[in-house]
């Protein structure tokens, strides 16, 4: 019985010791409920889509992008290339100070790029974003000039990007050091940060002295919410359950099923950002039988319907894709969308040509093997089912293996699959280079993403020249010819665009999609209560 | 007892020595690349990857990681987390008063229904009662945790409005602490009524008996004390359960955690993080089995350690 005592009087005194709730927003603020944690709010370090959620909202680029590609002055003023194509001047603003009320000044850009360089920092992403970054040079106080090694065509959408290459405060960084500051990261953005709750939640305010929005927003000055609060709430049950509640107002990755729960409804909506960079699609092995043939390949890529399939799998939430990157990417070239119509007919033409006879039980037989493939699944086993029946309708026996990220790349690396899955959040169409560069190709202990194992110097070229042509129209005929190669080739088969569902309180509003089409930015939103 | 207690004390060193050598080797052994795992498929280049395994110390080989774990172990540094980079000890002690929080909350829940359900049914085998209270104990057992979560959470957060579904504090503590304790519950109800019917029919029981104790007295002071004895036993294992088993309690409230804080950790490979949890939790048992046995000479002064 004393322990029975005891243990009440524990949980009591722990129970007491903890903060209490806030089971209700308050008036002016925002609760968003994320599906990942957040843990490191430094741009230069992260990698993640969630936090950069919540470091865009802390953090200024020199340039700003809106979700339409158009760019805006941000911290600079205005931006030239040199002739070269290898370096870039900005002006910056001169009335910009950072959160810890220090003054932002061309050796706070100088300080910010240096430091992404230092592998003591160990950056996850942005040392990828600067591309082949040289150097940057302090002209003046207020002018700086940014070098590349080579041109560097991804340079003015790379540094339009808050959440990698957003500028920090030199003074905060070395005060706190770095890994300090990825928990108390202080910029130039209209919110500033406030509280880390690690695997809970942060919450940012009203950065009062805002007055340098791009002119991208119709409001100007500081954002019209006082608070915002990111909670992570895995499960996606518990996620929908606060938002009906009315303990969240913004939720994220809202599952298929609830999209039509909440969509439309009197006290509840739902937005879907179409997001950019590559799509969800198969990565088709050119390197094992029976993919080495490009007319299987080929085969399997006429031989699955998917407007149909993705219509059946998703609700009507995800689209389905047809090229290798969005149509809300810059440099998408529609005409993907007339390639590899669904024609099961055609598929089993290219199947009979290349050798692939009608063999017992409906599967195809070449040489006493019976024509198998092998699909390692980590993205969207979901799909496993109709992909299976759909290929068994052409013959081909479709093995579909859902794996851990761990087992994955494990399989990539030793070149044990015959088809794998990727997507990818970019901005930028630079992004279609990495699956399909020849130096990309895994090898063991080596995990890279060209998993088409498909090396041509050819393509390399045509890469290259896309990477480095600075010049937008120059830059979207090569991107054009990219999409046609790898199609043509059968490398890549598109299936569905990944869609970023967002349901919402009805009483927020003035919310807009980030470029990308994966954060939401909360400048110029309101709520009412 | 002092010199029991040195023993025992310094038994436990083996113990986490061995806990922690096979964690580690475990974790090596399991494919998966720590850096490749943190960066989630994220088109990171090579030379990127790289780096990050230079600086977390990746790049040395296996026995070298090994002896640097055990040189900083044993000066108390557990080292610092791949994923956030704060100490490790850091990370852990953020998560770790929601969890004895949870685990107190859940043992009360447990322990309260556990006991009285198992004490009705005990004192009345076979009866109507008995059969009653006993299915309701089989279905705490074999309700899975996330359903009775989910429930409670539509019930009471979501239609009645009652409690927070998520936060901090007494109110959000309460469905956590009953979907935890539901599993106690019957296995504590379920034991307490079988040591109770066992020691029911002991001579000492009669004698009570017929000196003219008041049966009130026979079943407080003398039947349920020594019944108590692998009551506490379990207690004890299901106490060292609660503190790294939370996880999916942790998940459906979205509660910070060591639990979920174990299971993140080895999905990401943050071997840093994953060694010191599975420290602590070994500690945990070893430390609450140690308790249990001290408690029994309190309960029975029959037991005695020398």
């Amino acid at each position: 019985m004393k322990m029975l005592v005891a243990l009440v009087a524990l949980a009591l005194a722990l129970a007491g010791a903890a903060s209490p709730s806030s089971s209700q927003p308050a008036a002016d603020t925002i609760v968003w409920a994320d599906d990942r944690e957040s843990l490191i709010l430094d741009p230069r370090v992260s990698q993640s889509r969630h936090e950069a959620q919540i470091i865009m909202h802390v953090f200024d680029a020199l340039i700003f992008r809106d979700f339409d590609g158009k760019f805006y002055p941000s911290l600079a003023e205005k931006w030239e290339h040199s002739k070269d194509g290898k370096s870039m001047t900005f002006t910056l603003r001169r009335d910009v100070k950072f959160h810890d009320g220090t003054d932002f000044t061309a050796d706070a850009v100088k300080f910010t790029f240096d430091s992404i360089q230092d592998p003591k920092l160990g950056s996850q992403a942005a040392i990828d974003f600067l591309g082949p970054y040289e150097s940057t040079e302090v002209i003046d106080r207020y002018t700086v000039r940014v070098n590349w090694k080579q041109p560097f065509a991804a340079a003015v959408a790379n540094l339009s990007n808050p959440w990698l290459l957003g500028i920090v405060s030199p003074a905060a960084v070395q005060k706190l050091g770095n890994a300090a500051f990825a928990r108390a990261p202080v910029g130039t953005g209209p919110y500033k940060f406030v509280e880390f709750v690690p695997r809970v939640r942060v919450v940012l305010e009203r950065n009062d002295q805002y007055r340098w929005a791009p002119k991208a927003f119709r409001h100007q000055g500081p954002p019209r919410v006082r608070r915002l609060v990111f909670l992570h709430i895995p499960d996606s049950s518990t996620r929908m359950a606060t938002l009906e509640k009315g303990e969240s107002d913004v939720v994220d990755a809202v599952p298929p099923i609830d999209v039509r729960r909440f969509k439309g409804t009197r006290d509840f909506d739902v937005v879907i950002g179409d997001v950019s960079g590559i799509p969800f699609s198969y990565l088709l092995n050119t390197s094992l039988p029976p993919l080495d043939d490009v007319r299987v390949r080929q085969a399997i890529m006429y031989g699955l319907d998917r407007p149909k399939i993705v219509e059946q799998v998703f609700f009507g939430v995800a689209k389905p894709a047809f090229g290798p990157i969005t149509p809300t990417t810059p440099g998408y070239w529609p005409g993907v969308e007339k390639m590899y119509q669904y024609n099961p007919a055609k598929s089993r033409e290219l199947l009979d040509a290349a050798g692939w006879r009608m063999g017992p039980g409906g599967i195809r037989v070449k040489n006493g093997q019976p024509l198998e493939v092998n699909h390692i699944s980590l993205l969207q086993p979901e799909l496993g089912v109709p992909v299976q029946a759909a290929m068994k309708d052409i013959g081909i026996k479709y093995n579909f293996e859902t794996v851990t990220k761990a087992r994955q790349d494990e399989l990539v690396m030793n070149n044990q699959y015959n088809v794998g899955e990727i997507r990818w959040v970019a901005v930028d169409p630079s992004v279609i280079g990495i699956p399909f560069y020849s130096r990309n190709i895994p090898a063991p202990g080596k995990f890279k993403f060209n998993w088409s194992r498909f090396g041509s110097p050819e393509l390399d070229r045509l890469i290259l020249q896309g990477d480095t042509a600075v010049d937008p129209g120059r830059r979207a005929e090569i991107l054009a010819r990219i999409q046609k190669t790898v199609l043509d080739r059968g490398l890549i088969f598109p299936f569905n665009i990944s869609p970023q569902p967002i349901a919402y309180r009805r009483s927020v509003q003035g919310m807009r999609f980030a470029q990308g089409f994966w954060q939401i930015l909360f400048y110029e939103a309101t709520v009412s209560r | 007892m002092s010199s029991y207690i040195v023993r025992r004390f310094l038994g436990t060193i083996p113990v986490l020595f061995v806990a922690t050598t096979l964690a580690f080797l475990v974790l090596h052994f399991i494919p998966g690349d720590p850096v490749n795992l943190m960066l989630a498929g994220a088109p990171a280049s090579v030379e990127l990857r790289e780096n990050l395994r230079k600086m977390l110390g990746l790049d040395l080989p296996l026995h070298e990681q090994y002896l640097n774990f055990l040189t900083r172990a044993a000066r108390g540094d557990l080292g610092i987390s791949f994923k956030t980079r704060q100490p490790v000890a850091q990370v852990i002690a953020q998560q770790l008063p929601a969890t004895l929080e949870l685990a107190a909350a859940g043992m009360l829940v447990g322990v309260t229904f556990g006991f009285s359900l198992g004490l009705t049914a005990g004192l009345r085998p076979n009866s109507v009662v008995d059969t009653v209270t006993m299915l309701i104990a089989i279905i705490g057992i074999s309700i899975p945790g996330y359903w009775t979560a989910m429930l409670l959470i539509y019930i009471f957060g979501i239609k009645l409005g009652w409690v927070p579904i998520v936060g901090r504090g007494i109110p959000a503590l309460i469905l956590p602490a009953i979907v935890v304790g539901s599993f106690a519950v019957g296995d504590i109800a379920r034991l307490v009524r079988s040591s109770i019917m066992e020691v029911r029919r002991e001579d000492y029981i009669r004698t009570a008996r017929a000196k003219g104790v008041p049966e009130r007295r026979v079943i407080l002071r003398h039947a349920l004390r020594n019944a108590m004895i692998p009551v506490v036993t379990l207690i004890g294992l299901q106490l060292g359960l609660f503190v790294g088993g939370g996880v999916i309690t942790e998940t459906v409230f979205a509660r910070q955690g060591v639990g979920k804080l174990l299971v993140d950790s080895i999905l990401e490979k943050d071997y840093p993080v994953v060694q010191a949890v599975i420290l602590l939790v070994t500690s945990g048992y070893v430390f609450a089995n140690f308790a249990v046995d001290i408690l029994y000479s309190v309960l029975d002064p029959r037991i005695r350690y020398q």
